[in-house]
């Protein structure tokens, strides 16, 4: 199989992940944080391990603050629903993941907040000027995809996260399809809430991802239950990161991630970013080359796109393109990616996209294997 | 377990994990141990056991803004949240 589905999900991860994993079932079982037996302590410290790598990672003040949930909506939806109240304004770019806009959606359907829809451009100087015509005096919160899971388009986190700053508004950044491979920094990107999967550009599996926030102390819960501290108290603690991790966490699925994120930092977060942006480049000329393919995804140009490529065939729904791929070995994803508003922003919504994203293993024969294909079967 | 030690206590095995690295790298040697009694004003939560310069452990402690609860020396403990 040629694995190009990365921004759905890494695979295969890297030896060390499963190893840990499976070190994990055998020495580290107990609950972290409920008892203070030898196997307890020593799962505790490989969670708090993990914890302070991710802090390190990104630039976070301590380990507190770093969050371990089961994915990265968990994450938004903690984040978003966690920081507004009644009568705030939000604003989210056109290119946000439903896992952004579903929770905001509600709330205003609800009657809670307003939010409003920033055009984002290929200009950085444009998209940021577009979030900075939509603020108002009521604007609560920014958030910004770091980048797109179908365009791929690279977002100015740092010059949003500055205007925010300024404007006094809080700022959130979705870094599910940036971690591990584009630098960030809580603090010089100006950063109150990052959410990330565990199992994507970190390389962790799937049931995992993470929550950074200075701010856990003064949020709004979405679940409160047993945090293994001040069990005495009936109140869900305001301490990080408790707050905001009620009940077991996943301990193997936070040893892998720790493994996974290990690999990432010997590999080298901007070698990874380089080498997987060749090849999508590569694919993207390839395509561009074949007759009845338009490209949907940004130019794989350093700093402003992702590996991510997104394409439809003429006269070919997304999802028959794709069975077909599939027919061949070749591993992608169609249909609409889970994020409408992209779709709606690119005229896509009808017959949806194919995309191909890249990931650590993916070698430079499999793009023109994945060329040749295209070639003969669409 | 030594008589002249000093137990600091703190809320979450968070904070305790992240205590005991800035006194590891302050050259202050501790263990971690459970709260074992006074549970409902105290309530589940881990100490730091010292037996060598409690006062400035403490102090380091605080200072990263990990707050300590409680005091434990000489069998006599002090609420200090």
């Amino acid at each position: 199989m040629i694995y190009l589905d990365n921004a759905a999900t890494t695979y295969p991860k890297p030896p060390a992940v499963i190893r840990a994993m499976v070190r994990g079932f055998f020495h580290y079982g107990a609950n972290p944080g409920r008892s203070g037996y030898p196997m307890a302590m020593a799962t505790a410290e490989q969670v708090y391990s993990c914890r302070q790598a991710l802090a390190d990672f990104f630039d976070a003040s301590c380990p507190e603050e770093v969050v371990f949930t089961q994915n990265c909506t968990h994450a938004l939806n903690l984040a978003v629903k966690g920081c507004l109240s009644a009568g705030d304004h939000v604003i989210v770019s056109d290119l946000e993941h439903n896992s952004v806009l579903r929770p905001l959606h509600k709330l205003a359907q609800q009657g809670l907040i307003e939010y409003n829809v920033a055009p984002t451009s290929s200009d950085p100087d444009e998209t940021v000027e577009n979030y900075r015509r939509l603020l108002r005096g009521n604007t609560r919160l920014i958030v910004a995809a770091h980048g797109s899971n179908v365009t791929g388009r690279v977002q100015p986190i740092r010059r949003l996260g500055q205007l925010a700053r300024l404007k006094g508004c809080l700022f959130l950044v979705d870094g599910a399809q940036s971690a591990g491979l584009l630098p960030i920094s809580m603090k010089k990107d100006f950063i109150d809430f990052l959410c990330l999967p565990g199992h994507k550009g970190l390389y962790g599996p799937s049931g995992t991802g993470v929550l950074i926030t200075p701010h856990g102390a003064r949020m709004n819960t979405l679940m409160e239950g047993g945090t293994g501290s001040q069990s005495q108290e009936r109140a869900q603690p305001s301490l990080m990161p408790d707050r905001l991790e009620s009940g077991t966490v996943n301990t193997l699925g936070i040893l892998g991630l720790g493994a996974g994120l290990g690999y990432v930092r010997d590999k080298g977060p901007g070698h990874l970013y380089e080498r997987q942006l060749a090849l999508a480049a590569r694919l993207y000329e390839g395509l561009s080359e074949i007759k009845g393919i338009r490209l949907y995804s940004e130019t794989p140009a350093y700093g402003r796109a992702l590996p991510v490529v997104s394409f439809a065939a003429e006269g070919l729904p997304s999802e028959e393109a794709a069975a077909r791929l599939a027919e061949e070995g070749i591993a992608v994803r169609a249909g609409l990616h889970c994020s409408y508003l992209a779709h709606h922003t690119l005229g896509t919504l009808k017959e949806g996209l194919v995309r191909a994203s890249f990931g650590s293993y993916n070698r430079p024969e499999e793009v023109e294997s994945f060329l040749a294909c295209v070639r003969e079967r669409f | 377990m030594a008589e002249d030690h000093v137990i600091l206590f703190v809320g979450s095995v968070t904070h305790a994990m992240r205590a005991q690295q800035l006194l590891r790298q302050a050259g202050i040697p501790c263990q971690l141990v459970r709260n074992r009694r006074d549970l409902e004003r105290f309530g589940c939560g881990y100490g730091l056991v010292l037996t060598q310069e409690a006062d400035r452990a403490q102090r380091l402690i605080q200072e990263a803004g990990i707050q300590v609860k409680a005091r434990e020396e000489g069998g006599r403990r002090d609420d200090l949240s």
